[in-house]
């Protein structure tokens, strides 16, 4: 009921928030297409003009066109200027010199993109019109498309799959200056003006989204959660909270209302049996809120993400030519840094709180960030990428810890599910933000930007993380009985559980052949090699949308996925097919290559969507899938996860060094190739062996069956020992 | 601002002007040229003319003559002025001389406590003026005029593909000499064939002006594409019917020098204009003079823009032309 409420909620808020910025950024475009045509016009009159005054300026000077010397490196600077005239050429009717052609004009000098199609369209046009000097040529302005479009005879003609417009401008009597106007550009611009803007919408969307979520969590959740908390204790005469009041609105206005009333009941009645605090002042509820650390969480996974379309690329400036290798090692140091902090950074939320090691974990990553500033070498770039790990690390486990405090014991899936779809928020917002930065204002402003955006996610910790554990989860549950309940000493894990769980074969062949080949495709295929690919025939922006297409597919199919595998369960096939697809995904692109032809930027948003879809179906069910073979219960769920994630960034750091060994011999998209067969390798290996061995122990299923007789489930246990003594 | 407070921090002012007389009092320049007032001292009285700094200029000429040099530094000794500018190679030599840590030092500094600014100097540092460009540490600056060699090698091949050029120089001259060696060196660095042709001398060790026109002659038989002019004094007086004895074997010339082009009909150049060269002189000058630096520690420098110039009506009479690109950049010259 309260997730339908509060879904509609942030729908229709979304709907009412994005819909005009969806409009302004719609007439936004419109505007920006009606000034495009006038600006390549001026670019190209300008280019054009400049040329036809040098050449009409020499000709004065040196007495004829014979004395024109060098005109086709002049034509190429002018076309390298204005990117929009795809041809330029120096014309004269037929007849003018001896070794005229048998068409109606003759070409001295050309410089064009297809010579061959140039030249045959210039000569085309020709014998179109009626003119006599230049026949067939638009003549005045050129650009106007309206006039264009009216006489697309005269005016344009094929250039491959292209338009290309003509324009002749006299250079003397019997000489003409042909420009040719690529349409194409027009449409490449406009092309990508409206995904730029549409990437920009999405992440603002994402953006959004996090601060509805806590906007909603701090006026509606809390203060209902608050709501239920006190009415049950009121229910069995329980007086020793009282809800905190600060800000207004009729949620506030109706807390303080049951508060007073209860101070008053508490003044007047001295009921026994009545629960009143120790030193007969109440103290006020610590409720939990996993919605206060999102905004944090994703501001501070937005900074490494935004960083994620140029970083190749960036590393590459502080190592030897070619050192696809070094690269790869510098990506390692974030990820070796981050394997360390991430298994520590747990056991210190525990014992100092979360808030602490979060604010700690983004200080150390905004150190790093402006490192990469400062950066002079390869010894400065690793010590940056290292802090930057050992930060990321520390706010990654905080982050788990605070999750399982915070979610509800029933729903603490659903809770660990925030925290993914947060993670994949900011991989989507941040490649995108990253990419049209580095391609609009330089490498030094996102660096600058993905610092800005530490020190918020650090300031948003200090303002929305609270320093205390929460009294309870579950609002109905009775602090001090146990149930749901996070005392402040609260640990997670218990040492002799690693060793036990790290005993455990399946857990051991699920950590090997699927959990790690699936963070090295991640890190090393989609981090590392995917970009260098694309970088090699396009910018960082198109390398970010690429990259898109990666976490569309968790966004949008990890829950539906996720929901279907508990349902149906049989956890290890899905893992199994998540990993064979994975593999599969990234064996297309130089697969293609080698069979079909050239490989395009469509075949690597292709495989990289393939590789999203393949993760969403083993990533999210992972976890599920460990926590069923550790045979080890709920209560060490955090010990799992621990390791789980410690294994798992062993895989994170294997990825690049993995790719950049892999360079040394190869090429990118055949790195790529090696890494995905690898990987669909190891998943038919853990299916084969999960298949053969089945997912538990006999012992356990029976032991399953018979507790399934023996309890009565655990709402009507938690019922009974939630009542008062 | 209390008009008590202003009134003294005025005075104040006012007093440490005085006291040092950085502001307004008149500096003394003694001009010592090679011959006579050139447009160079038009630059450099024209920068002066665009400042607020008096200056008081003495100018003396030693008309191609060195012996005349003794004379003139007992002058400047009697006068005093703050600062001695000298003009070209042996007027510089003879008074500034040649830096003491040279080892075979043929020229010693004739004035050591007067700061020293040299102009048209073509080679400061093969010359001995200095020991490299930068800062001396003594008390000498100045500008050189020529073109960095391999600058003038790439200005020719911007105006067609070159692999062979010819050089006529006077043996006698140092200077013209060093330019001659420099560029076969780069020539060879950049593949393009220097043939290097002296100018014959006469009993007295003197270049003879007769021999030019069959040495021209010689030079067009052997097939280059261009005369290099370079800075030489004996080919800077004859330049004029070298360039049309070349022309008519329709062999075009590259001038060094902008005094080359203006004297002949060479078809074009990557010169220094002596307009500027005056008024980068200048600007050292006043920053000894009025902004209280060492002359050891403004640098020696060559000037940082050239100007390219092309003759229009000499490209027409050879049929040789420029790339259009250089219609960008280049002056072009009509007579």
């Amino acid at each position: 009921m309260m997730s339908d409420s509060r879904t509609a909620v942030i729908l229709t808020l979304m709907a009412l928030l994005v819909a005009p910025f969806v409009l302004f950024s719609y007439l936004s475009i419109k505007i920006f297409e009606s000034h495009l045509l006038p600006e390549i016009e001026t670019q190209t009159e300008t280019a054009i003009t400049a040329v036809n005054n040098r050449i009409k300026y020499a000709i004065g000077v040196f007495g004829g066109p014979e004395a024109l010397r060098g005109v086709d490196p002049v034509f190429e600077s002018a076309r390298s200027t204005a990117p929009g005239i795809s041809l330029l050429a120096m014309t004269r009717p037929a007849g003018q010199q001896t070794d005229s052609q048998e068409t109606g004009i003759q070409i001295d000098f050309i410089s064009a993109i297809n010579p061959e199609i140039a030249r045959s369209s210039i000569e085309n046009m020709g014998t179109l019109g009626q003119d006599s000097q230049f026949p067939g040529l638009v003549d005045g302005p050129l650009y106007k498309l309206q006039e264009l479009i009216d006489l697309p005879l005269t005016g344009s003609t094929p250039q491959g799959d292209d338009s290309l417009l003509l324009k002749a401008v006299p250079i003397s009597e019997n000489l003409n200056l042909v420009a040719g106007l690529d349409l194409s550009l027009l449409n490449r611009l406009k092309q990508s003006a409206w995904l730029d803007t549409g990437v920009i919408v999405l992440a603002i969307v994402l953006i959004a989204i996090e601060i509805l979520t806590l906007v909603f969590a701090k006026n509606f959740l809390r203060p209902n959660w608050q709501i239920s908390f006190i009415t049950a204790r009121l229910a069995v005469g329980d007086f020793r909270f009282f809800t905190p009041i600060s800000g207004g609105g009729q949620a506030k206005r109706f807390l303080k209302y049951i508060s007073d009333q209860m101070a008053r009941i508490r003044e007047s009645a001295m009921t026994e049996g009545l629960l009143f605090p120790a030193d007969s002042t109440p103290r006020p509820i610590r409720s939990p809120s996993v919605a206060h650390i999102r905004l944090p969480l994703f501001l501070f996974f937005l900074s490494e993400a935004i960083l994620r379309p140029i970083l190749p690329q960036f590393l590459g400036n502080f190592t030897a030519e070619s050192a696809d290798l070094q690269i790869g090692l510098i990506m390692s140091s974030f990820l070796a840094a981050s394997l360390i902090t991430v298994f520590f950074g747990s056991i210190f939320s525990e014992r100092f709180g979360v808030r602490k090691i979060f604010f700690l974990g983004a200080l150390l990553s905004f150190a790093g960030m402006a490192g990469h500033l400062f950066a002079a070498g390869l010894g400065s770039i690793i010590l940056a990428r290292t802090l930057t790990g050992l930060g990321y690390g520390l706010v990654y486990a905080a982050a788990q810890v605070y999750i399982a405090m915070h979610a509800d014991s029933k729903r603490r899936s659903l809770g660990f599910s925030q925290f993914l779809s947060v993670l994949i928020a900011a991989e989507i917002a941040g490649p995108a933000i990253g990419g049209i930065m580095a391609d609009r204002v330089g490498v030094d402003l996102v660096l600058i930007g993905a610092t800005a955006v530490i020190a918020l996610a650090a300031m948003a910790c200090f303002l929305l993380i609270s320093r205390f554990n929460p009294d309870v989860t579950d609002p109905v549950d009775t602090p001090g009985t146990g149930i749901s309940e996070i005392p402040d000493n609260w640990t997670s894990g218990q040492w002799n559980l690693i060793t036990l769980i790290l005993r455990n074969p399946r857990f051991i062949a699920m950590i090997a052949c699927f959990a790690i080949p699936a963070k090295m495709l991640l890190t090393g295929g989609l981090f590392f090699l995917i970009p260098l690919i694309v970088l090699k025939e396009a910018g960082a922006a198109e390398s970010a949308r690429i990259l898109m297409g990666y976490g569309l597919a968790i966004l949008f199919l990890s829950p539906l996925l996720a929901s279907l595998a508990d349902r149906w369960r049989g956890f290890s096939i899905w893992v199994a097919l998540g990993g064979i697809l994975s593999g599969m995904a990234f064996a297309l692109p130089y697969t293609w290559e080698i069979l079909i032809g050239d490989q395009t930027l469509l075949i690597l948003f292709i495989a990289t969507l393939l590789f999203g879809i393949g993760q969403a179906l083993s990533i999210p069910t992972q976890i599920s899938f460990l926590i069923q073979i550790s045979n080890q219960g709920a209560e060490a769920s955090g010990v799992v996860l621990g390791v789980f994630r410690l294994m798992e960034r062993i895989g994170a750091f294997l990825g690049p060094v993995l790719a950049g060994i892999l360079l040394l011999q190869t090429s990118p998209e055949e790195a790529l190739m090696w890494l995905g067969i690898s990987s669909f390798l190891t998943a038919t290996l853990g299916m084969s062996l999960f298949v053969a061995v089945g997912e538990e122990n006999e012992e356990v299923v029976l032991q399953g069956i018979l507790d399934s007789m023996i309890k009565s489930g655990p709402k009507i246990r938690t019922a009974t020992l939630s009542m008062p003594e | 601002m209390h008009a008590t407070v202003k009134m003294y921090l005025a005075i104040v002012l006012i007093g440490c002007s005085l006291l040092t007389g950085t502001a307004w009092a008149e500096k003394t320049v003694f001009m010592v040229l090679w011959r006579g007032e050139t447009r160079v001292e038009e630059g450099f009285r024209a920068y002066f003319a665009e400042t607020s700094h008096d200056l008081n200029i003495i100018v003396r000429s030693v008309d191609r003559d060195k012996s005349r040099l003794p004379a003139i530094i007992e002058e400047i000794k009697s006068v005093q002025p703050d600062l001695v500018y000298t003009w070209g190679t042996s007027v510089t030599l003879g008074i500034a001389g040649q830096d003491p840590s040279l080892s075979n030092l043929k020229h010693p500094s004739q004035l050591t406590d007067i700061p020293i600014v040299f102009t048209m100097v073509s080679q400061p540092v093969k010359s001995g003026v200095v020991r490299a460009f930068g800062p001396t540490g003594r008390n000498v600056s100045g500008v050189s005029h020529i073109v960095p060699v391999e600058s003038q090698l790439n200005a020719m091949q911007a105006y067609m593909p070159i692999d062979r050029i010819a050089v006529i120089f006077t043996p006698t001259e140092s200077n013209s000499v060093l330019a001659t060696e420099q560029l076969v060196s780069h020539g060879n660095r950049q593949n393009i064939r220097v043939d290097t042709f002296p100018v014959p001398l006469d009993d007295e060790g003197n270049p003879r002006p007769d021999s030019l026109p069959s040495l021209v002659y010689l030079v067009s038989q052997g097939g280059p594409q261009f005369l290099y002019l370079g800075p030489d004094s004996f080919i800077a007086e004859n330049v004029s019917d070298i360039t049309d004895q070349a022309n008519q074997y329709g062999l075009p010339s590259f001038a060094a020098t902008e005094i080359m082009l203006t004297r002949s009909d060479a078809l074009y150049g990557l010169v220094a204009k002596y307009n500027e060269v005056g008024r980068f002189t200048a600007s050292k000058v006043e920053q000894i003079l009025f902004e209280g630096k060492a002359a050891s520690e403004v640098p020696v420098e060559v000037l940082p823009e050239f100007s390219y110039q092309i003759r229009a009506d000499v490209a027409r009479s050879l049929k040789i032309y420029p790339n259009l690109f250089l219609m960008d950049y280049a002056e072009i010259i009509n007579r």
